[in-house]
């Protein structure tokens, strides 16, 4: 018997000879019902806990075949050619780099310059709708984000963007035409717009955690709204802010529907953003059909989806523990914590 | 003796049928008090009777809350603070705000008091270090740490952070100092060093505390000004104001029938 099991029961006991039967009856039961709870509550825990070990366990397993037989090569080498079982996922793994760090220096500025807007300047009639808006943006199917992405906003970079950068900027390798109608500048594009929410309402969380106090205490002594955001709030909320940039970071470099949809396909590794690219995530999209019955090739895409499900818990993580860092570091020292105005007694003398 | 130290010099800040509106919500109604130079003037008052709004009026800190309204006039040497062509950033300079709890930058020690004559443009190190030493010092700080400037304000005690808050307010220079509650968040000992510290302050700044301590208002003030319902009830030296309030109300909160 655990020992919490025999504390309720002898706690019931002794109820038992206190107070009469009908009444102990009645606790035992809200016990039971609460000693219950407590135990589904920790099988959920656990089952999502097993879920994930499982997952990563069949994957690493199942790619055990391509792991022998090709060991290192295959993600530093690129040329994937099924028919002759040469299997080399460099170019997918440039691919998602490239296209999730395009969509990231795109979306970071974007989103933590919403968030300083939304929570600082705006006026809240402003702030309300506009938040909401990009909140709903997390709430598009990533489909119809694909479908746009092709057939909106790729003519249009097609037609407008590309061609100046092109000419422009063509001397330069990371920009160097002629220009395809899907490629890498579309990915990121379409990723940034899929990730601005992450970082926008992730950012605002931590800006809105940095005490008022110090806010108050910056402008009280003449600063600009600027200085103070530069200077006391930007500062205490950078641990925080990485961590949105972070998690932001993991879901591009997961992301699968939209990026199959605009990137091109094309396993290549060009300097140029506006060339073909291929992502790890578009490749098991399209290769899984395929690969049920070719044992080699299905290992192959397995070890992919592997590294693909290592990086992106790792970022996950990693983003949760800065987060949680932030929270920590902004919430300690009550004196200076808005929220915790009862404690603040129990400050130490003098 | 009191009443005529009070009464004998000019007058500072002078506030002439303020009303602010937080919204639809009235907090001040039609204040008018003057505040003499180089004194200590406490607003004392219930929770809720506008004294805390009062001072955020002065140096308009109440400015950054939405959706709030500011009418009558209130005026720094004369000059009208709430004037078209005040920039509240310079004002704030001048009026320089201690608050209720402590909340030094979590920087080091030495760059909370360096923080405000930096972005005032002051460059120089050996300028900064004198100073970060003169308001250590003016705020009576400078022997618990001159020996740990590099160290994190947040890691004093909340006494120490609360003269260092008020050091951080000192080095920009203010000619007014606006104190909102500064103790209440501080044992007996901490607030008794508080208390000296305002005294010694008040040859060289003009201070306004709001307090909801009657002991700490007749020991600190020298004048003193009663708020109830968003309204001034009664100004006078705070002697004679403790002594022989003309006010009904006045008289039953000071002596601890209601707040």
């Amino acid at each position: 018997m655990k020992p919490e099991q025999a504390e309720l029961s002898s706690r019931a006991l002794v109820e038992t000879s206190v107070v009469g039967s009908q009444f102990v009856l009645r606790s035992t039961l809200r016990k039971v019902v609460d000693l219950a709870f407590a135990r589904t509550a920790l099988a959920s825990g656990l089952v999502v806990i097993a879920l994930i070990l499982w997952i990563g366990a069949r994957l690493f397993i199942e790619s055990g075949l391509t792991r022998r037989r090709y060991g290192a090569s295959l993600i530093t080498t690129s040329v994937w050619d099924v028919p002759h079982e040469i299997y080399g996922a460099l170019p997918f793994i440039f691919g998602t780099v490239v296209s999730s760090l395009l969509a990231l220096l795109i979306a970071v500025p974007l989103g933590v310059g919403a968030a300083l807007f939304l929570n600082e300047t705006a006026p809240k009639r402003l702030a309300v709708p506009l938040s909401f808006v990009i909140e709903l943006l997390a709430s598009i199917p990533s489909v119809i984000y694909g479908l746009w992405g092709f057939m909106v906003l790729c003519p249009f970079l097609q037609s407008h963007i590309s061609p100046w950068i092109a000419s422009h900027l063509g001397a330069n390798p990371l920009f160097a035409g002629p220009p395809v109608l899907t490629n890498m500048l579309a990915a990121g594009s379409i990723l940034a717009i899929m990730i601005l929410p992450i970082i926008t309402t992730i950012s605002r969380e931590v800006l809105r955690n940095v005490p008022a106090g110090q806010r108050e205490a910056a402008m009280g002594l003449g600063s600009t709204k600027w200085e103070m955001l530069q200077h006391i709030v930007l500062p205490e909320a950078r641990s925080g802010i990485t961590g949105a940039v972070i998690l932001a970071l993991g879901r591009a470099i997961g992301e699968t529907m939209a990026v199959v949809m605009v990137i091109g396909n094309t396993p290549q590794i060009s300097a140029s953003i506006l060339q073909s690219g291929y992502t790890m995530p578009a490749l098991l999209a399209n290769q899984f059909n395929e690969a049920y019955n070719d044992e080699l090739q299905r290992s192959a895409l397995i070890e992919v989806a592997f590294i693909l499900f290592l990086v992106t818990l790792a970022f996950n993580i990693l983003a949760r523990v800065l987060l949680r860092m932030t929270a920590r570091k902004l919430s300690d020292g009550s004196p200076r914590n808005e929220r915790s105005t009862s404690k603040v007694v129990g400050v130490p003398a003098t | 003796m009191l009443a005529e130290q009070a009464v004998g010099t000019a007058t500072k800040i002078s506030a002439k049928n303020v009303d602010f509106f937080y919204g639809d919500f009235q907090a001040l109604k039609g204040i008018s008090l003057d505040i003499p130079d180089r004194k200590v003037t406490a607003l004392i008052g219930p929770s809720g009777c506008g004294k805390t709004t009062f001072l955020r009026c002065i140096n308009r800190m109440n400015d950054l809350i939405d959706n709030t309204r500011f009418a009558g006039s209130l005026t720094l040497d004369g000059e009208d603070v709430y004037g078209s062509d005040v920039d509240p950033v310079e004002l704030r300079r001048k009026v320089g705000m201690v608050f209720q709890k402590p909340n030094p930058f979590p920087m080091s020690i030495w760059e909370n008091v360096a923080y405000g004559p930096r972005i005032h443009g002051v460059r120089k190190r050996s300028e900064l270090e004198e100073i970060v030493e003169t308001s250590l010092r003016g705020a009576a700080l400078w022997d618990d740490v001159k020996d740990k400037l590099k160290e994190s304000g947040s890691a004093l005690s909340g006494g120490q952070q609360q003269r260092l808050c008020i050091a951080r307010t000192i080095a920009v220079k203010p000619e007014v100092i606006l104190m909102d509650e500064p103790c209440s968040a501080l044992d007996p000992i901490a607030t008794a060093r508080i208390e000296d510290l305002i005294a010694s302050l008040k040859s060289e700044f003009t201070i306004v505390i709001v307090t909801h301590n009657m002991q700490q208002a007749q020991r600190a003030s020298d004048v003193t000004a009663f708020f109830l319902h968003g309204e001034m009830l009664e100004i006078g030296p705070t002697y004679d104001l403790f002594m022989t309030p003309q006010q009904q109300p006045t008289r039953e909160y000071i002596t601890g029938r209601f707040g």
